[in-house]
């Protein structure tokens, strides 16, 4: 009876605020010393609940007000990723917004409850959201805009050349055919060939470090590469 | 008996002079506009706004 005689004051005085267009001084910062309103106990919240279809705003108003600790309590969870926590509070504020709106009362379950899931959702909606859109590249993304305004877009310089495909193919026949070659050569000349051009290892070394490793002169390896070039050529011409 | 009219307050999110509304942490959103942020989804145009304003109710500089 008590509980119910002050919801009922509490409500009275909101109205009177309301319908005088005045407004308390009480805005609390998020992380401030000063605390939000208390919850609602379960007495409290059903009264209200009670009086929520009527649609009387004053209702909805002490209903989303002494649910904020909540929006404060789960916006914090998502602190870590990257979204300010005032934006956190202000997305929670909107689902609990929607959760006060849209809350059934005949499904018997505590608008608290109901208010943590919208609340929640709203906010991993946004998260979501922003995510996909860091992530995310239109192919109609304008790179450039010329003098006369016309705008190259991603997709303009998106494409694959004619060759793609075949380009790969070629280079293993050519790889095979060059092996055949070089089988024809003897041991020194196909060692030079590896060596200078990094048929195993990748590495191309230059005449002097091949000259080195041989014990024969620089002009030497010039004149044998020109050489086994020459033949290597022959030998697969012949192949095809 | 002359009626006393209630007074207008001015909504937080579109900034007019409206009588009918909620009141949160002394800001005033009008119903019009409450009806608005209940049916805006977060990919819409508006939302980004409606996140800005929301902070009136809780940073006087906001």
């Amino acid at each position: 009876m008590f509980v119910r005689l002050k919801i009922k004051f509490q409500l009275l005085w909101h109205r009177i605020l309301f319908f005088l267009g005045l407004k308390t001084e009480e805005i609390h910062y998020i992380g401030g010393s000063e605390t939000l309103p208390p919850p609602l106990t379960r007495e409290e919240e059903e009264i209200l609940l009670e009086k929520l279809p009527n649609g009387d705003n004053a209702v909805k108003s002490m209903l989303i007000e002494r649910n904020l600790r909540l929006v404060v309590y789960i916006a914090r969870k998502f602190d870590n990723t990257g979204v300010n926590i005032e934006d956190l509070v202000s997305i929670g504020s909107i689902g609990l917004i929607k959760a006060v709106n849209t809350f059934d009362i005949d499904k018997k379950i505590k608008l608290a409850t109901y208010a943590s899931r919208c609340i929640e959702n709203e906010i991993l909606m946004f998260l979501r959201r922003n995510n996909k859109i860091k992530t995310e590249v239109s192919f109609d993304e304008p790179l450039n805009i010329d003098w006369d305004g016309n705008e190259l877009l991603l997709s303009d310089i998106l494409g694959t050349e004619n060759d793609t495909i075949s380009k790969n193919l070629e280079e293993e026949v050519d790889k095979k055919l060059l092996n055949k070659a070089l089988e024809k050569l003897n041991d020194r000349e196909k060692m030079i060939m590896k060596l200078r051009f990094g048929l195993e290892d990748g590495v191309e070394k230059t005449q002097k470090d091949v000259a080195d490793m041989l014990g024969i002169s620089q002009s030497y390896i010039s004149r044998l590469e020109k050489r086994i070039i020459k033949r290597l050529r022959k030998e697969i011409d012949k192949m095809i | 008996m002359s009626r006393v009219n209630q007074k207008t307050k001015i909504c937080v999110m579109c900034g007019d002079e409206k009588v009918e509304g909620i009141i949160i942490q002394s800001g005033f959103i009008c119903d019009k506009c409450e009806y608005e942020i209940i049916h805006t989804e977060v990919g819409d145009e508006k939302y980004p706004f409606f996140i800005q304003r929301m902070k009136k109710l809780w940073l006087k500089n906001a």
